[in-house]
């Protein structure tokens, strides 16, 4: 039977490709990601996983969950049909077999290979010989002079420290143990001054081991963690709506090291996970961990009182410096998981302890949000696996009384066809400081259904959507009466040969909004159309373009934006020299029609701007392999506007229409 | 097995006038549906009413088994979520359906039908 599958498969398409270079495919597979979620996401840690995975690939005959959640472009659904096909069938036998598993397409399987192998004579010892190491530095700053930096008529200078960030990172890794230490000073920030006595601003270490014995995972130091559907604790990276349409299940019960420089969410401590019984697995964890916060008062004990917590980690003045790791934060809590052959329950309890009062601005829109200086959180989660239906939700409850759920469906009905399905509700009352669920905003206040279809008749083509109706049953922000809103998207995907590429995709939103003059409520539609294309010419050569529009309607106003961007890569197969450039002309006038665009950046870094205004920016990044374990990386980013005279804002601002940004990295691989 | 069915249904085109003021209006649906095997179809249709917006609606139908259907489904302009179940016994075929609308809730329905 194995065989006449594979053989099918084998008559139907052949679609691996092995002689293609990881790097570049690696890359192709990032940006993928980060088209398909644009705003605002953290990459650094999507880019460690891939890196080292592709560097170290899961075994696909041995895998965990834990290590194929990590790789962020396979949904639950896929990891389960992947762990039962092995299961049911024994060893893979040839990637081939792949083709056969439901939920994995043609882009998938792809996307897959540079990450997995089928060799299973890897000996324990051989994965704990493999150690990978390396220390990376990276320093970045504008070329021209911002207001901040520059003496004024008393020869006093804003921001203590230099205009430029920097940032170290050292990092080891094998199959069971990882370590790595991080340290940041953002520009403005002073470097081993009177204000800065340990050098850079920002540390963060951890010490992690994994698969010994029953102790599934234990971490000693910064880390993050996902339970569930995000309903009470989605602390790292999550993907949202996105035009993955059918992706929309977050994969949970995961707890990692915080590797990014990003000074917020994150928790300080240990987490430990434990397997006392198959199928039964325990999270412990212990976190204190000093925030940001805005003083508003002190107490009668000398605790401080505090208006809000603040994520931005910016601390380049007295005022900064003087919020800086205020108030203490403490969280403990426990996570249970048991797995009944394709059901698998969850169930989690946490406390928040902090020493000061949460003390904020009261007004009608955020009387439900948290405040004072104790909250409890508890969830049940489930994931049961029927067919090919795989259903998922959670319930959430905090200590105030309020209660969210999430249920939703993700459906492989045919090879042509998948669909999903997600209510979701989550009350007005409802607060979790690490929610991060499914939805249009923070996991509160919001009521919505949600369906995605995909079709991909052939290999070749894809048409995909999602409607999203949703609504707001009380104030939010900005907004004085319930609202609502509904989110359209439509995408087809033509693949014409392995070298060219492309999509058109029709994003459109409407949302209630308040009108400036007035308090009515009207809808604010927005319609986003883009073309892409990615063509290769030769081995060492692609190319890519993008033309993007952005129209807004709002109060019987129209205001439109447009942007159109030409990519040139250089990859040589072999080679030490690499680059990547861009030039892209944007026209937005209003900040409303601002169009995000991802762009590449030296390794490990990311870059999504918004581009608005009127202007042009075009940017160049170069990868050199001096020695063998040394590479280096350069990026010179320029923005020229055509509508303004003044760049930036506050004590960023720069005097000119240009702006220059250098990069500069370095890694050292041992 | 795949299969892809076209439709249109033009109403009143001819502009009947109830009267002097009153004209029925011209409704327009073009409709496409899908069969991806014997249990999977797909439906998409758009609807468009002389002087009004036009609607685009699409729905998902799978058979558990050759008895049972599941359906879900929305439309736009008004945005509304439809979810539905059908039972077929012989020749009598039984379905309840619900639909949501952001403002008004929920409201369900229930047909019976035989063909005979």
């Amino acid at each position: 039977m194995k065989q006449l599958i594979i053989f099918c498969s084998l008559a139907g398409f052949s679609l691996l490709c092995f002689g293609q270079d990881n790097n570049q495919l690696l890359e192709e597979i990032a940006e993928q990601i980060a088209e398909d979620n644009d705003e605002g996401l953290d990459y650094a840690e999507l880019y460690e996983a891939l890196y080292y995975f592709s560097e170290n690939p899961i075994n696909l005959n041995k895998p965990t969950k834990e290590e194929l959640r990590e790789l962020y472009f396979l949904n639950s659904y896929q990891i389960d049909k992947l762990l039962v096909h092995i299961e049911r069938n024994g060893k893979l036998l040839s990637y081939l077999e792949l083709q056969t598993i439901a939920g994995f397409d043609v882009q998938t399987i792809q996307n897959l290979l540079p990450f997995i192998s089928i060799k299973s004579s890897v000996t324990t010892q051989q994965l704990l010989a493999n150690i990978n190491q390396y220390v990376i530095v990276r320093d970045q700053f504008y070329l021209q002079e911002q207001r901040g930096y520059i003496p004024d008529e008393d020869e006093n200078i804003h921001y203590f420290g230099n205009a430029h960030r920097t940032y170290f990172k050292y990092r080891l890794k094998n199959n069971f143990l990882q370590a790595g230490i991080t340290a940041e000073k953002d520009a403005g920030e002073n470097f081993l001054g009177v204000n800065q006595p340990y050098g850079f601003d920002f540390y963060s270490a951890h010490v992690q081991a994994k698969k010994i014995g029953k102790i599934k995972n234990i971490i000693l130091g910064d880390y993050q963690m996902n339970f569930g559907q995000g309903l009470v604790m989605q602390s790292g990276m999550s993907f949202g709506k996105s035009s993955e349409v059918i992706n929309i299940q977050k994969s949970g019960n995961l707890i990692k090291a915080h590797t990014a420089a990003a000074e917020n969410l994150f928790f300080r401590g240990t987490a430990i996970q434990i397997e006392p019984l198959k199928n039964l697995e325990l999270i412990f964890f212990l976190s204190s961990h000093k925030v940001d916060a805005n003083i508003v008062d002190t107490l009668e004990n000398d605790e401080l009182a505090f208006s809000s917590i603040q994520g931005t980690g910016m601390h380049r003045t007295e005022s900064e410096l003087l919020d800086k790791n205020v108030i203490l934060q403490n969280h403990f809590g426990t996570h249970v998981n048991y797995n009944y052959k394709q059901l698998n329950l969850g169930l989690s309890y946490y406390k928040t302890k902090i020493e000061g009062e949460y003390q904020k601005n009261i007004s009608a829109y955020n009387q439900f949000d948290f405040y004072g200086n104790s909250n409890q959180n508890f969830e049940i989660d489930y994931q049961y696996l029927y067919r090919n239906m795989n259903f998922f939700g959670e319930v959430g409850r905090s200590k105030n009384g309020g209660v969210a759920h999430i249920n939703g469906v993700m459906l492989g009905l045919d090879k042509t066809i998948s669909a999903s399905l997600l209510y979701r509700d989550y009350g007005e009352k409802y607060q979790s400081e690490y929610a991060n669920a499914f939805g249009e905003r923070s996991s509160q206040n919001e009521k919505g259904v949600y369906f995605g279809l995909e079709f991909t008749p052939n290999h070749k083509f894809k048409i995909k959507g999602y409607a999203d109706n949703y609504e707001f049953p009380w104030l939010r922000f900005g907004v004085d009466a319930p609202t609502k809103g509904n989110d359209y998207l439509l995408q087809a995907d033509y693949k014409i040969s392995r070298a060219i590429k492309m999509y058109v995709r029709y994003k459109s939103e409407t949302k209630e909004e308040e009108l400036s003059e007035s308090t009515a409520i009207s809808g604010k539609r927005k319609d986003n159309f883009r073309f892409h294309i990615n063509y290769k010419e030769g081995d060492n050569w692609a190319f890519a373009n993008r033309f993007e529009t952005s129209l807004i309607d709002f109060d019987n106003t129209r205001t439109n934006g447009y942007m159109l961007y030409q990519d040139i890569k250089y990859k040589p197969l072999f080679g030490k020299f690499s680059f990547t450039s861009r030039y892209v002309l944007f026209n937005a006038t209003e900040y409303v029609n601002r169009i995000y665009a991802y762009e590449n950046d030296v390794l490990y870094g990311y870059s999504i701007p918004a581009y608005y205004g009127k202007g042009s920016k075009i940017y160049l990044v170069a990868k050199c392999n001096v020695i063998r374990n040394l590479d280096f990386w350069l990026r010179i980013a320029q923005t020229t506007y055509t509508d303004r005279i003044v760049l930036k804002s506050g004590w960023d601002e720069i005097d000119g229409n240009k702006m220059t940004e250098l990069k500069l990295q370095l890694r050292y691989k041992f | 097995m795949r299969d892809l069915t076209l439709g249109t249904h033009i109403f009143n085109p001819i502009a009947v006038k109830l009267n002097e003021t009153e004209v029925i209006p011209a409704i327009f649906k073009l409709g496409l549906r899908y069969d991806a095997n014997s249990k999977v179809s797909v439906f998409t249709e758009t609807e468009l009413e002389n002087g009004e917006n036009g609607i685009l609606k699409a729905g998902l139908e799978y058979k558990m088994i050759e008895q049972l259907q599941l359906r879900t489904g929305f439309s736009t302009n008004p945005a509304k979520n439809t979810f539905g179940i059908g039972y077929s016994l012989d020749n009598i075929q039984v379905d309840i359906a619900i639909y949501r609308h952001q403002l008004l809730g929920y409201s369900p329905q229930f047909s019976v039908s035989s063909t005979f």
